[in-house]
């Protein structure tokens, strides 16, 4: 009967053991995962610079300071059907010069990617700002 | 029994362990590609503020670097020339802008030093400076250039008054070839002339008539002894505008390579970047 209970004290413990390392390393590994941020906003954060890269190295958004968006305009159509987005050009002292959207949507507010880049046109000193979520 | 238990809970703790190690590489991992965006997003600031700045700011761009038997450096584009044009304004406005403003809304510091309207040609030790409605080419190495062509894009319109044909010197000498165009691509002035590095040679020039007899207008280029300096070039527009749409140096092939420099800096936080206008 005492080494019955002798066994029994032991599977006990050993159990208690058992579990307690089971949920140790359990509450680690959901710890860790819920740690890491999958943040969406990289996909757009690439998207946003990559556009902006590419239309001021194709010379798009110097035509947008003498009104001329049709080039922004037509690569704004080329962003995936997911993201909408819009560019805002404005000169060094900050006042608007032009913007435009991509036609069909309307940039979200609920996770907005903004982005900007400068250029010159005419030796004066401009930039573009563009805003992409997705719709 | 005891071995089968002892097995099972030795299993069990090595999957469980797994399970952890697993879960920390993995968060190691995402921490890395957490540290590259952030070097991604210095890239595109290095990129905007750096890239092609000498081509916005002055209209300087270089077109390839060629080497076969000599090195030849070529400009698409060497500069818009005009008495109103305020270089220093220009190159201050950005650099006021970038530093300022541009700074505040993208969250970063940037900050410029030696950033001049210069550049080199290294090894060659050819130094430009670039002012308002001239330029100045000074060649340390002089020995090393074979040739230099220049295409100037007048935006005169009257005839030409005058033009200056240098004497044919040595063959052995730099062949200095310049043309003048009209915006409509006619050329009104063309010569190809050997000019001595160590001569105090006649310039390449063109004069055109103005509605005003003392209105001198004029594009002029000149090659040799300038200020008593050997081998220096020298380039002015008078009362017009100039676009020069090609400049070539060909130099000898002396097996380094070739940078085109301009010796600035731009810092983005901590990180410096030089302003090289090209390189082979």
């Amino acid at each position: 009967m005492e080494r019955l209970n002798k066994r029994g004290l032991i599977f006990t413990i050993d159990a208690i053991l058992a579990i307690l390392a089971t949920t140790i390393i359990l509450v680690s590994v959901y710890s860790i995962f819920n740690g890491i941020n999958s943040d969406d906003g990289d996909e757009l954060n690439e998207i946003v610079l990559d556009f902006l890269t590419i239309a001021e190295k194709n010379y798009y958004l110097n035509l947008t300071t003498s009104g001329d968006f049709s080039k922004v305009d037509e690569f704004l159509l080329a962003l995936p059907n997911q993201v909408c987005g819009n560019i805002s050009i404005y000169n060094s002292d900050e006042d608007l010069i032009g913007s435009t959207s991509k036609i069909g949507c309307s940039v979200s507010n609920d996770e907005v990617i903004i982005s900007r880049r400068t250029f010159l046109q005419n030796s004066s000193v401009y930039f573009a700002k563009m805003e992409v979520s997705y719709v | 029994m005891y071995k089968k238990g002892f097995l099972f809970t030795i299993i069990s703790l090595a999957i469980l362990l797994s399970i952890l190690v697993f879960s920390i590489a993995y968060l190691d991992r995402v921490k890395e590609f957490d540290k590259l965006d952030t070097v991604n997003i210095l890239r595109y600031y290095e990129d905007d503020i750096v890239s092609n700045v000498f081509n916005d700011l002055y209209n300087i761009e270089v077109k390839d670097i060629k080497r076969s038997g000599s090195v030849i450096v070529n400009f698409s584009k060497f500069g818009i020339y005009k008495l109103d044009k305020d270089l220093n304004l220009i190159r201050n406005n950005y650099r006021t802008f970038v530093g300022g403003r541009y700074s505040e809304l993208n969250n970063i510091n940037v900050s410029f030093s030696n950033f001049l309207n210069e550049f080199k040609i290294k090894e060659y030790n050819s130094s430009f400076i670039i002012r308002n409605s001239n330029f100045t080419m000074s060649n340390e190495n002089y020995d090393f250039i074979n040739g230099i062509e220049v295409d100037i894009v007048v935006n005169q319109t009257f005839e030409i008054d005058d033009s200056e044909q240098p004497s044919q010197q040595d063959p052995e000498d730099p062949l200095i070839h310049v043309r003048v165009l009209r915006e409509s691509g006619v050329v009104i002035y063309d010569q190809s002339i050997n000019q001595g590095s160590e001569e105090s040679n006649n310039p390449f020039r063109v004069s055109f008539k103005t509605e005003e007899d003392n209105d001198v207008s004029e594009v002029s280029f000149e090659y040799g002894i300038l200020n008593e300096i050997n081998g220096e070039a020298f380039f002015y527009s008078s009362n017009l505008e100039a676009r020069i749409t090609r400049f070539e140096v060909n130099y000898d092939d002396i097996g380094s390579k070739v940078v085109i420099d301009s010796e600035s800096l731009v810092k983005i936080n901590d990180k410096e970047s030089k302003i090289i206008l090209g390189q082979e």
